[in-house]
């Protein structure tokens, strides 16, 4: 019984470390950089190859008067303004790691664009940067 | 407990849990990651479970999601709240009655972790975007923590309130 009581609490620390480390490794991984991608209730709504692009700021805008501005720049991106509740997207900063930018409020999703994504988009658009 | 008082309690703690919900909404966020919080009201869902039973508990749960989102979030709160809550839930009522109390901890560890995981599930249907599970690791690790603290609360408080009973 002590034996079995101890393995449970052993399991929960072991799950506790490795999902603490995976954490860490997708936010330090930065392989997929490039091009990012702004999505709004799941639809690729534009596409910024960050390769010598001016500052600028995108507007997002919803049919319910859901706002977001996104300012890119060849750092990366990152959530300037908001209209949702909590403004946490805002409050994320920079597209650094794997994990995207997102307003759960306002359905936006701000991410890198993998390899395949990329493909997949240049695929099916004939202009897929914007100025 | 006769059922008055059952009632008068269940609604007390129903009160209490949308306090403890609504006071820390008000909070700072710790970390700019949707989801990520330390559900204090929690505390009162697994005291209300393992002194009212899993029925009183649920309309505790139900009552705070409901009214919760009608004084802070909205629709879409109530949505992750009651995605989360029914996951959490579920699990709670099953693992609750097989550990003692002074391992309660893990139970609501467990179930944080899973309401972390339902709310994700609805997170990735709602934006239509998969890589929003790039958050579970995250969630995990947060939920266990978060989960077990409330866990340790919710522990004090029945072992000081047995006391005071007596």
């Amino acid at each position: 019984m002590k034996k079995r009581k101890h393995t449970l609490e052993i399991i929960i620390a072991a799950v506790f470390l490795i999902s603490s480390a995976t954490a860490l490794v997708i936010h330090l991984n930065r392989e997929s950089r490039g091009v990012i991608g702004v999505y709004r209730d799941g639809v690729l709504l534009s596409t910024f190859t960050l390769d010598g692009i001016e500052p600028l700021d995108y507007e997002v805008v919803g049919e319910n008067g859901e706002m977001n501005l996104v300012h890119i720049d060849s750092d990366g991106a990152r959530m300037l303004l908001a209209n949702c509740p909590d403004k946490l997207c805002v409050l994320h900063g920079k597209l650094a790691g794997n994990e995207p930018i997102i307003c759960l409020p306002n359905r936006v999703v701000v991410k890198w664009l993998s390899a395949a994504e990329l493909s997949a988009e240049t695929a099916s658009r004939t202009d897929a940067t914007l100025p | 407990m006769s059922r008055t008082r059952k009632l008068a309690t269940a609604a007390l703690l129903a009160s209490l849990a949308l306090v403890l919900h609504m006071a820390e909404a008000a909070l700072p966020p710790l970390v700019a990651i949707p989801g990520i919080k330390l559900g204090l009201a929690n505390v009162v869902t697994l005291f209300a479970m393992v002194t009212l039973g899993i029925p009183c508990a649920a309309g505790v749960l139900a009552a705070r999601i409901f009214v919760g989102g009608l004084l802070g979030g909205g629709l879409s709160a109530m949505l992750y709240g009651a995605a989360g809550g029914l996951a959490s839930f579920a699990l709670m009522s099953l693992l609750c009655r097989k550990f003692q109390r002074k391992r309660l901890w893990i139970v609501s560890a467990l179930c944080a972790v899973a309401h972390n995981y339902g709310q994700l599930a609805v997170a990735i249907a709602v934006t239509g975007r998969a890589e929003i599970i790039w958050y579970a690791p995250v969630l995990t690790a947060v939920g266990i923590i978060a989960g077990a603290l409330t866990g340790v609360c919710a522990t004090l408080v029945l072992n000081r309130l047995e006391k005071a009973r007596k």
